[in-house]
């Protein structure tokens, strides 16, 4: 039953170093296209996690902006203006005389 | 070194071929149960687990596209988002269901009783606050409760609070739009969610989007208001001011630019602020320039004046009528002048000027009946301006075959008769512009990225009046300022086209007038001869003073004024430079 196992296991490869070197030769090329179709992968996935990374930064820099424009905004805010220049810097409305227009022509 | 005998090498050997034999079926039937593991994973369980693995790597993520901003016709913001978060939760996979309401009812300041009602029953998930403020949320972060979620949502904020809150309107916790241009440009204005289809890792992690979403950075629009900040807070700050002076229940501004039909400033008093607008009554929340109609009083008396000039039966403004010296009796039912004065012979424009109720009876019975009714349709009252704001109301025009012998001659005065201020104020623009009934509107520009997608241009509804009209009308109106009326109303350096209006106001619950409650209103516009502005203000139930000289014209004069500095437009006697560029 397992004479073809046993005929195998008699059977000596002979192999010249001239063949062994081309085996070997061909044996280091598919390692180096089996590496140069697995490194893009690699290099793509890792990529991918800085791009997630930057990605999620800018959300949250994007969030802090709107804050600030909102803040910004209200800041802006003319009652606030109005009341700052009243009271803290003392400023009035001008009176008539006081007012002189320049047009840009 | 022993050598080994034959026998015994050759027993060695064989030996070594029964092991290589076992370990070689060892591997024969690793094989095989390698391969028939195979044969059920790829063939026969295929599908299941094709479909099982795409949902680990595979999902589906949610980009928000809040809703569109809101800006006045600077591109200053009204209204814009940030980005909050909600807290939801899976009661499965909540562990320890007491702590979880405990922790949850402290940080968002909520019932615990009802949280923890809420985790113990049947519900899939819920949420348990919408749109928490960021302490709320930071120690949630930071505690990462199981089946606790905290899911990124856009909210509405107003950084302007106050300002123009009637007119760009509120929104719901689900970003409808409730009132105001937020309701109307709903559809422009809607948030979108965009799905798309990313790639995750073991860890859960994303690691790209399968499906790129399209490049756009917002799938909202823009709206661009004609509502100017500047303005909208001169007209609120003295609305404001007047109606707390005279201890008024309320008030009302318009401002509008009269050739476009351009709003620039809708002043409501009291005001609400829409970052809290739960807080405030519905009633506050309206915007009574377009939702409210009154009985308009004198200020409506022009409009009986330009329609009796432009159909020609009063051929000018210097034609007399005679005035009954105070006392007018029309079947059982007798009118007289406001505070009792005595006109006798008056001519057109000193009626409209001293405001006589029983001179505007007489040149509206000049005009007769139809051609007053005819008018009065043509001004735009009885139907809604078409304005581009929700809620408009159309007043109220009884037909002229529903007018009985008193509909005449009461609404010669603005009696008999509601409006809504912001038809009046078209109607004066009309008498303003040399005789063109404008739509008014309230949205300038929609904007798709910032670029402008669509614009809003001036529209003309119809002529109501000849230019001549309109010309002999301003006349009659500068003459209520300089030496009627509206002498309050006055803008030093501009001369003023106006009218004052003192109504008693309706109770609607008893059918008749209140005896001490008026609406004091004004309307003008300024420079009489070429108009830049027209503003109308109406004050309700002012205590200290009623007439609308003394309480609406103050408001008009300072509105004008710093407005008119505001558009740049100089005042007489003011020093013009004119500087080249160069």
């Amino acid at each position: 039953m397992f004479e073809w196992i046993r005929q195998a296991a008699k059977t000596r490869v002979h192999v010249s170093p001239r063949k062994f070197g081309v085996i070997l030769m061909f044996s280091v090329l598919l390692m180096i296209g089996a590496m140069a179709f697995v490194w893009p992968n690699v290099k793509m996935v890792k990529m991918a996690y800085e791009y997630q990374s930057l990605a999620q930064q800018q959300r949250l820099l994007l969030k802090e902006n709107n804050l600030l424009k909102v803040e910004r905004e209200s800041l802006k805010s003319l009652d606030r203006i109005l009341f700052l220049a009243k009271k803290h810097t003392d400023l009035q409305s001008p009176e008539k005389g006081q007012i002189l227009t320049v047009f840009l022509k | 070194m022993s050598k080994k005998s034959p026998t015994l090498k050759k027993d060695a050997r064989a030996v070594l071929k029964v092991r290589l034999m076992t370990i070689a079926g060892f591997f024969l039937l690793f094989g095989a149960a390698l391969g028939t593991r195979l044969f059920f994973l790829q063939i026969i369980n295929h599908e299941e687990l094709a479909a099982l693995s795409k949902r680990q790597y595979a999902d589906k993520e949610k980009i928000v596209y809040g809703r569109g901003n809101i800006f006045d016709r600077h591109q200053n913001e009204l209204a814009m988002n940030i980005e909050v978060e909600s807290v939801h939760v899976t009661p499965s996979k909540v562990r320890d269901k007491r702590h979880t309401a405990k922790v949850l009812a402290s940080h968002l300041n909520m019932d615990r009783n009802k949280i923890y009602q809420d985790l113990a029953s049947k519900k899939r998930s819920f949420w348990v606050k919408r749109k928490c403020n960021l302490e709320e949320v930071e120690k949630l972060h930071r505690l990462g409760l199981p089946g606790v979620r905290l899911i990124p949502e856009q909210k509405r904020v107003y950084p302007k609070r106050e300002l123009a809150a009637n007119v760009t309107g509120i929104v719901g916790i689900d970003d409808k739009g409730f009132a105001g241009a937020e309701h109307y440009h709903q559809s422009i204005l809607k948030g979108t969610i965009v799905r798309r289809a990313i790639e995750k890792d073991a860890r859960g992690r994303k690691i790209m989007s399968i499906s790129e979403a399209r490049k756009t950075k917002s799938k909202s629009r823009d709206v661009v208001l004609t509502i100017d900040e500047v303005i909208q807070f001169i007209a609120e700050r003295h609305l404001r001011s007047q109606v707390e002076e005279y201890q008024a229940d309320s008030g009302m501004v318009l401002v509008m630019e009269p050739y476009s039909g351009e709003i620039y400033a809708m002043a409501n008093y009291p005001q609400f602020n829409p970052n809290k607008y739960q807080a405030y009554g519905k009633e506050k929340r309206k915007n009574r320039l377009i939702t409210h109609s009154y009985e308009p009083g004198s200020i409506f008396k022009p409009i009986t004046a330009a329609a009796a000039l432009d159909s020609g039966r009063v051929e000018t403004a210097s034609e007399l009528f005679f005035c009954e010296n105070g006392k007018f009796k029309i079947g059982k039912k007798t009118y007289r002048e406001a505070a009792n004065h005595k006109f006798d012979w008056m001519s057109l424009q000193n009626i409209i000027a001293k405001s006589s109720n029983i001179g505007s009876i007489k040149i509206a019975q000049k005009l007769g009946q139809e051609n007053f009714y005819n008018y009065i349709r043509k001004f735009g009252f009885g139907k809604k301006t078409g304005i581009d704001l929700p809620g408009e109301s159309a007043g109220i025009l009884p037909h002229e075959s529903d007018w009985d012998h008193l509909s005449l001659p009461s609404m010669s005065f603005g009696h008999g008769i509601n409006v809504t201020p912001i038809q009046m104020a078209s109607a004066w623009s009309a008498i303003a512009n040399g005789g063109n009934l404008m739509l008014p509107h309230i949205t300038k520009l929609i904007l798709k990225n910032g670029q402008v997608e669509k614009s809003f241009d001036p529209k003309v509804i119809r002529r109501v009046i000849s230019e001549k009209t309109s010309r002999q009308m301003i006349e009659v109106l500068k003459s209520t300022v300089k030496s009627g009326t509206g002498i309050p109303a006055a803008v030093p350096g501009f001369e003023v086209a106006g009218k004052t209006g003192t109504a008693q106001m309706y109770n609607e619950k008893s059918g008749s007038y209140f005896k001490n409650k008026y609406l004091s209103s004004f309307v003008g516009f300024v420079p009489a001869d070429s108009p830049k502005i027209v503003v109308l203000v109406m004050i309700e139930n002012a205590r200290k003073s009623h007439w609308g000289g003394k309480v609406a014209g103050p408001v008009f004069r300072e509105i004008s004024k710093e407005v008119l500095r505001y558009l740049n437009e100089p005042a007489k006697g003011e020093r013009v430079f004119f500087l080249n560029h160069a």
